[in-house]
């Protein structure tokens, strides 16, 4: 049997777990919502399926001698949904729009003196100093720089753009919007597509499908029954719990997302509390029994791998510096943090949302190792808003330990947790220093040292407590065929061009 | 007629209560639209700006006046998410719940009745055993685990219903949409189902007792003129009751069912909605609920002074 012809035509239907707030990627960074995004907007660049930046919008681009002045070329005959063609000063509005109101825009745009456009195809960008994850900033989805209609950006401001304003590049355009129900996207015959092979996000996309349809489902089973049944093509979240009713069924094909995989965590309240004192971090950290907190979030040991890294093996962050205090499993040695802290059994205050399944069911298991180490722990379970509201509020911080998860990102001047205005808010001198460095050396060796240097930093000073790698689980019918929808690099966020049913 | 004006007064307040109440629950909770739209990794300031843009920074007391001012013109607001007026959302989202809402009283009323009366009339055999039986699991099981039930075996297993989702039936004209709704409308029936059996039964017995039915026998009437003329009018009091506080659970239970089977109802829009912090669609939503309650509550009570002429309102 040879490898399938494609096949033009037919709709396809999704199954995501919620339903997003808005579509505006400048504006969101959920992965609910840069699913059907991601087949509306493009970007300058798109990651290929070793997570490299390759140009996307671009003809073309380069970097002065100095690193400081950036030359884009567009490339010509890019039409938006509206048939207009694309032009330098859509870019510059739409650069403009997210340097001022993006959710990742503050690293880069700190630095951007200028940004101009030299003729309709070419985009000048002056910067005080060199920024090393440029490409990847630029490529980025997550709160990144998508990039629209001069008029569109400029209007929207800091509001998220209404539905009837999703113009995009990419090969599917906005149709509809139907509230609790789906998002129906169809093909834009005027789409202009790279001639380089397609890879991950980047390279030539073809619309296969006249129609995707995103719809919402938020009870699991309903996903999963949907599949079983035939009602959807695509599942996204999958609790692992329900694999064994789909393994061996010809009609479906679990995708196990393990690479890259999800890294649950526990953000440390560095500023205030009890655990502003690294000690007591640290008594946290050394209590931990990884196996057990992971097996409760995660269940069968084909969903998750124990890893202290932040990056897992096989992204080419992955460092073991650091590591070796993770896992310790020695209560003893926590007691005697706590001795040396001057403990005197105030309560430790543990948040979680109890509707982030995984997270609450490991927050349990940690609760019952910190007690067993002498802690006096308080668990507090709320709603996800209720939980966030809480987590970032900085002014005045009512928790020590939260639990959460976080996306593999491509660089890691991304992580969160080096920001000093993120939950947990770890700024201290060193790791000031180190992602100073971080962000200005472009080069990979260099970059790498220091990455080294701050995993080492990270389990020192103790802000935030990884417990593991965690796989993701997806269905797909089997019929859904093509490159796009193997995954295997791209991880919990599939696309769906390149893709057809048999 | 002035017990109508005073009933139309007490539902006014009762209406405005909700209204208010909802209104300073929400606010108690904390998270706000801001937040939760642009994710958890959105610093203090980004969602200050949004909030600012969205008027949600001003004293609490202004946004109530606010809320309040537009409210008696009429104007429920716009919901923060959809960026539509909320009484169209509610109004769009209104077929799916209100199809599902009959189609569920259709489950309640057509099992539930003739169960009770059948079990009734054979009190303490076989049939009555069963059927008691099959009334307490009924008001045990929770809904969304009969309906997840319904859901592997119908959709998954068998592949005789849909799964999920619903198509609007008055948009497209096909009334096989309506199929999508069997499972949920059973689902969400068959609890209340079991509750309306038990009081249809023991209100049945109770009739079934008295002299004007030994009476009715006495004359030679047909055993099924006994039942449905003389009894069960005179049993319908207690299940018109309990009938009208089942349209009270199946709200509550659509909540839910419309989420398990991802319909795009008002239940579900509920959920969103809170989940959200999306006030002026929470707030619109109450409003609508209130305003049905009351009325159903009126028509109850001018129904039971239909069924027993007794019955009269001063």
């Amino acid at each position: 049997m040879g490898v399938a012809e494609p096949k033009y035509g037919g709709t396809l239907k999704v199954a995501l777990a919620s339903e997003p707030g808005t579509l505006d990627m400048q504006l969101t960074t959920g992965v609910a919502a840069s699913i059907p995004a991601r087949h509306i907007f493009e970007g300058l660049f798109a990651f290929d399926e070793n997570y490299t930046p390759k140009p996307m919008l671009l003809e073309d681009w380069e970097l002065s001698a100095d690193g400081k002045t950036v030359t884009f070329y567009l490339r010509k005959g890019v039409l938006f949904h509206n048939g207009k063609e694309l032009k330098a000063e859509d870019v510059v509005a739409s650069l403009e729009r997210w340097g001022k109101y993006g959710l990742t825009s503050k690293a880069l745009w700190s630095h951007v003196v200028e940004l101009k456009a030299v003729d309709d195809y070419t985009v000048v960008m002056v910067l005080d100093q060199p920024f090393a994850p440029l490409e990847t900033y630029l490529a980025n989805i997550y709160g990144g720089p998508r990039i629209y209609p001069k008029e569109v950006a400029e209007a929207a401001g800091s509001e998220p753009i209404s539905p009837e304003n999703y113009i995009g590049t990419g090969p599917y355009k906005f149709a509809e919007w139907k509230a609790g129900d789906y998002i129906k996207l169809v093909r834009f015959e005027g789409y202009s597509a790279r001639e380089d092979a397609a890879s991950g996000y980047a390279g030539k996309r073809v619309a296969y499908f006249d129609e995707l349809l995103f719809y919402f489902v938020p009870e699991d089973n309903a996903r999963l029954v949907g599949i079983q049944a035939g009602t959807y093509d695509y599942a996204v979240n999958i609790p692992n719990d329900l694999y064994p009713n789909v393994e061996g069924d010809p009609n479906i094909v679990p995708i196990i997302v393990d690479h890259p995989p999800i890294y649950p965590m526990a953000l440390c309240n560095t500023i205030s509390g009890l655990t502003a004192d690294v000690k007591i971090r640290q008594a946290i950290l050394a209590a931990l029994d990884m196996e057990p907190i992971m097996l409760a979030g995660y269940g069968d040991p084909t969903f998750w791998k124990l890893n202290g890294s932040y990056f897992a093996p096989g992204i080419r962050w992955y460092t073991t510096a650091g590591t070796e205090a993770y896992n310790q499993a020695n209560p003893e040695r926590a007691k005697e943090l706590l001795k040396e802290a001057g403990y005197n059994g105030e309560p430790l205050r543990i948040i979680v949302a109890g509707d982030m399944t995984a997270q609450y069911n490991q927050a349990l298991v940690v609760a019952d190792q910190l007690k067993k180490a002498g802690f006096n722990v308080d668990l507090q379970v709320y709603d996800k808003a209720t939980f966030f509201a809480r987590r970032n509020d900085r002014k005045n911080p009512q928790w020590e330990l939260a639990f959460s998860y976080y996306y593999t990102i491509p660089d890691p001047s991304l992580v969160l947790m080096l920001s000093p205005t993120y939950a947990g808010w770890w700024d201290t001198p060193q790791k000031r220093i180190l992602v100073e460095v971080l962000n200005q050396i472009t080069d990979f060796k260099v970059r790498y040292k220091v990455w080294e240097a701050i995993m080492e930093l990270w389990y020192i000073e103790v802000p935030a407590i990884k417990f593991g790698d965690a796989f993701q689980l997806h269905l797909k019918r089997a019929s859904l065929k093509g490159y796009g929808t193997e995954y295997i690099n791209m991880g919990a966020a599939p696309y769906f061009w390149n893709s057809w049913k048999e | 007629m002035s017990y109508i004006l005073r009933r139309a007064a007490g539902m006014v307040v009762s209406v405005l209560l909700v209204v208010t109440i909802t209104f300073i629950l929400m606010q108690l909770i904390p998270g706000d639209p801001a937040s939760v739209l642009l994710g958890p990794n959105a610093t203090p300031e980004q969602i200050e700006a949004l909030k600012r843009t969205w008027g949600l920074d001003r004293p609490i007391l202004v946004q109530f006046y606010k809320y309040f001012a537009n409210f008696f013109r009429g104007n429920l607001g716009e919901s923060i998410f959809f960026r539509q007026p909320v009484l169209e959302i509610i109004g769009q989202r209104a077929e799916t719940s209100v199809f599902l809402g009959i189609m569920a009283l259709i489950v309640v009323v057509g099992l539930g009745i003739p169960a009770g009366v059948i079990a009734a009339v054979r009190p303490n055999s076989w049939v009555d055993n069963s059927l008691l039986l099959l009334a307490l699991a009924g008001a045990s099981i929770p809904s969304f685990w009969l309906g997840l039930m319904l859901m592997v075996l119908f959709a998954g297993k068998l592949h005789l219903l849909p799964s999920s989702g619903y198509t609007s039936v008055i948009a497209t004209g096909n009334i096989a949409n309506l199929k999508n709704l069997i499972l949920p409308a059973f689902a969400l029936g068959f609890v209340n189902a079991a509750l309306v059996a038990r009081t249809a039964r023991s209100s049945m017995l109770d009739v079934l007792r008295a002299d004007y039915i030994t009476t009715a026998r006495a004359k030679g009437l047909r055993d099924s003129v006994v039942i449905l003329k003389h009894a069960l009018r005179n049993a319908a009091i207690p299940i018109t009751t309990v009938v009208s506080f089942t349209f009270a659970s199946l709200v509550s239970g659509a909540v839910v069912t419309e989420n398990v089977f991802a319909l795009p109802g008002v239940g579900s829009l509920i959920v969103q909605s809170v989940l959200k912090r999306d006030y002026p669609t929470i707030q619109g939503i109450m409003l609508v609920v209130a305003v049905l309650y009351v009325i159903i509550n009126f028509i109850t009570d001018l129904t039971y002074a239909f069924l027993d002429p007794r019955i009269r309102y001063r």
